[in-house]
């Protein structure tokens, strides 16, 4: 580390300085657009600095030294948190049946075929589909399968959030199909083996 | 003050971090306190064996030599399939060969020093990689974890609306519940950059076999070589005729007159003592996030081309990078400490997790007690078995069955407390672990 680029210290100054203006920003009785402005922007500054300095590894280090500070500030705040007895949400999440309520197992192993494999069959289609796209634009073969393995699991966290997110079983199979749909067409354009 | 996101929104992705959460909450906390434990791997091996001999560096010519004295010590077997020297390197100065049946250490003069005691740091890397479960099936349920942390860290900033706004706020000594909530949320929120870092560098490992056989059926007919090929480069057509042992010495001059800001890491002979034998060196280079670039040689020790991890297409370069990104050895102790303290706020986020939502239950009279001892037994039960592992290591040996005795302990610990739930089993767990702690740090210092 010690014959880093000294824009990657000069970036990882910046960081610091970020979280301690965000802190107090965050702490102000309004909420001030400047000051949360100035903050993600300085953040913004030291990461691209740690990046002409030394490539992604700096924009690595950039990132650890401000999340280091946001650690060690948080830790001042656990240290001097004086015992409270504010009352915690009881929100219900409604995941198991509380009293009386039906078990709907049926249900939720559904719910479970729709968010794990069928997800992740739906994503390894989007990630193949965006990898045929990727070969037809004249991408190189390591550059367009490295995007299909990053993608596949991007998409598939994505997606299983947004199908939990859906209200009905018509909604999510739609999202399930179109973007399966939409890349099986894209391999079969793309000319797939 | 009007609400950022709708109300409906918010419900809906408090379900969905639950769901998730509760889903895999106990296999989460495995993974991500035994990714934080398994960023001292290299300690760990050092703490495991310590009389094992150590070098800053060896000579090209004690490689060639200890190369060849590990192929001759193996004339009555099958010959190996690849020989794989590690180098010394500063998180572990020593020099270890392994094959398909042995592993030693070396001493700088090339001469073979006894055989590699490493069985714990291994057992560690395997169960935080693929659950200890051998095959693709371990690697691909611990890729899916990954997933579910990406799902999780996106589900869980949009079902707290003010989680940035209150990013400094933690009532840490709340025993109410809010604490606990505040912990959960300001350590998750000021972790999602490393969550999100180590939860997709994750999936990719994990769920690169998925994708590579997605990519070999759609594109390579089938050939999960010729997928992976033009990322970290193809293997040459073997020849099993017999052969002298390629020269490695030479690869190793080349390395340190050509590049001599790169520093070698591994040197790998395939197919060794054939016709179709042939070198590489995998050399890390200073201030990048890619684990290494590939050199190539052939037998003779001719240079043959890189792979073009350091410097090749930008997939070549990202797909390099997700190792050293996902386990923190990219800029020695510190940014392993900087790993330990994110990684131990990640798993307090998955422990408090679970917690908060049976605390709500009970809150709204929902006494579980069977589910409040099987939480308690998997939050202390998982630590106390990697404890009592490490210990029996100590003490019974590299040959101790390791995994088998993990798993035992994480299925009979929580067994036990599903049985008798009452009274609590936190308070005698976490003075066990607290004892085998103890007993491990005197163990290490007194051997």
């Amino acid at each position: 580390m010690s014959s880093a680029s000294p824009l990657v210290w000069i970036g990882s100054a910046a960081g610091v300085a970020a979280i301690l203006l965000l802190r107090r920003a965050w702490s102000l009785p309004r909420r001030s657009a400047a000051q949360n402005g100035a903050a993600w922007a300085l953040l913004l500054v030291g990461v691209a600095l740690g990046i002409a300095g030394n490539g992604a590894w700096g924009a690595a280090i950039v990132s650890l030294f401000a999340m280091g500070t946001a650690a060690l500030i948080l830790a001042h705040a656990a240290a001097t948190a004086r015992p409270g007895k504010a009352h915690a949400s009881d929100r219900k999440a409604h995941i198991l049946p509380e009293a009386g309520e039906p078990r709907r197992i049926g249900r939720r192993l559904a719910t479970f075929a729709i968010v794990v494999p069928f997800a992740m069959t739906a994503s390894l289609l989007v990630a193949l589909g965006a990898r045929a796209l990727a070969a037809l634009a004249g991408w190189a073969d390591a550059d367009s399968n490295a995007l299909a393995l990053l993608l596949m699991p991007l998409v598939w966290g994505v997606l299983a959030f947004l199908l939990l997110m859906l209200p009905g079983r018509r909604a999510q199979i739609a999202w399930l199909a179109l973007p399966a749909l939409a890349g099986l067409g894209l391999i079969w354009i793309g000319g797939a083996a | 003050m009007s609400q950022p996101v709708a109300k409906t929104t918010v419900q809906r992705a408090l379900h969905a971090h639950a769901a998730i959460g509760l889903l895999a909450s106990a296999l989460l906390y495995l993974v991500c306190l035994t990714g934080t434990v398994v960023v001292f791997y290299q300690e760990w091996q050092r703490i495991e064996q310590p009389d094992a001999p150590e070098m800053s560096a060896i000579a090209p010519e004690a490689v060639q030599k200890a190369a060849a004295a590990v192929l001759a010590s193996e004339k009555d077997r099958p010959g190996t399939t690849h020989l794989y020297v590690h180098m010394p390197v500063p998180g572990l100065p020593r020099t270890t060969i392994t094959t398909d049946s042995q592993a030693v250490h070396v001493k700088a003069d090339g001469t073979i020093a006894g055989p590699e005691e490493n069985a714990w740091s291994e057992f560690l890397l395997g169960a935080h990689y693929a659950l200890n479960i051998p095959g693709l099936v371990g690697m691909t349920i611990v890729g899916i974890l990954g997933v579910l942390i990406v799902a999780l860290s996106l589900s869980g900033v949009i079902a707290h609306p003010r989680i940035f706004r209150d990013a400094f706020r933690l009532r840490a000594r709340d025993n109410r519940g809010a604490g606990l909530a505040d912990w959960h949320n300001r350590l998750g929120v000021w972790s999602l950059p490393f969550a999100l870092a180590i939860a997709l560098t994750g999936a990719m490992i994990g769920l690169g076999s998925v994708g590579a056989y997605g990519l070999a059926t759609a594109f390579y007919k089938g050939d999960v070589e010729a997928a992976y090929a033009p990322i970290f480069g193809g293997e040459a057509a073997p020849d099993p005729k017999a052969a002298p042992l390629a020269d490695i010495a030479a690869p190793l001059v080349w390395i340190a007159a050509e590049h001599p800001e790169a520093r070698p890491t591994y040197v790998i002979v395939h197919d060794p003592q054939t016709r179709g034998q042939h070198v590489q060196i995998i050399a890390e280079h200073p201030q990048r996030l890619i684990y290494g670039e590939t050199y190539n040689f052939d037998a003779d020790g001719r240079f043959k081309g890189a792979a073009g991890l350091a410097d090749g297409h930008l997939g070549q370069q990202l797909a390099a990078s997700t190792y050293n990104l996902h386990f923190g050895n990219y800029g020695g102790l510190p940014v392993k400490l900087a790993y330990i303290v994110f990684g131990l706020a990640l798993t307090v986020v998955v422990a408090t997790g679970t917690s908060i939502w049976l605390g709500k239950r009970e809150r709204r009279g929902l006494r579980e007690p069977r589910l409040r001892s099987l939480w308690d037994a998997v939050l202390w039960g998982v630590p106390l078995a990697l404890a009592l592992t490490f210990l029996v290591r100590l003490f019974a040996g590299n040959g101790a069955p390791l995994a088998a005795l993990f798993w035992t302990l994480v299925a009979l610990i929580p067994l036990a407390a599903a049985i008798r739930p009452r009274p609590r089993p936190k308070p005698y767990l976490k003075a066990a672990l607290g004892a085998a702690l103890i007993a491990c740090l005197l163990a290490v210092l007194l051997r």
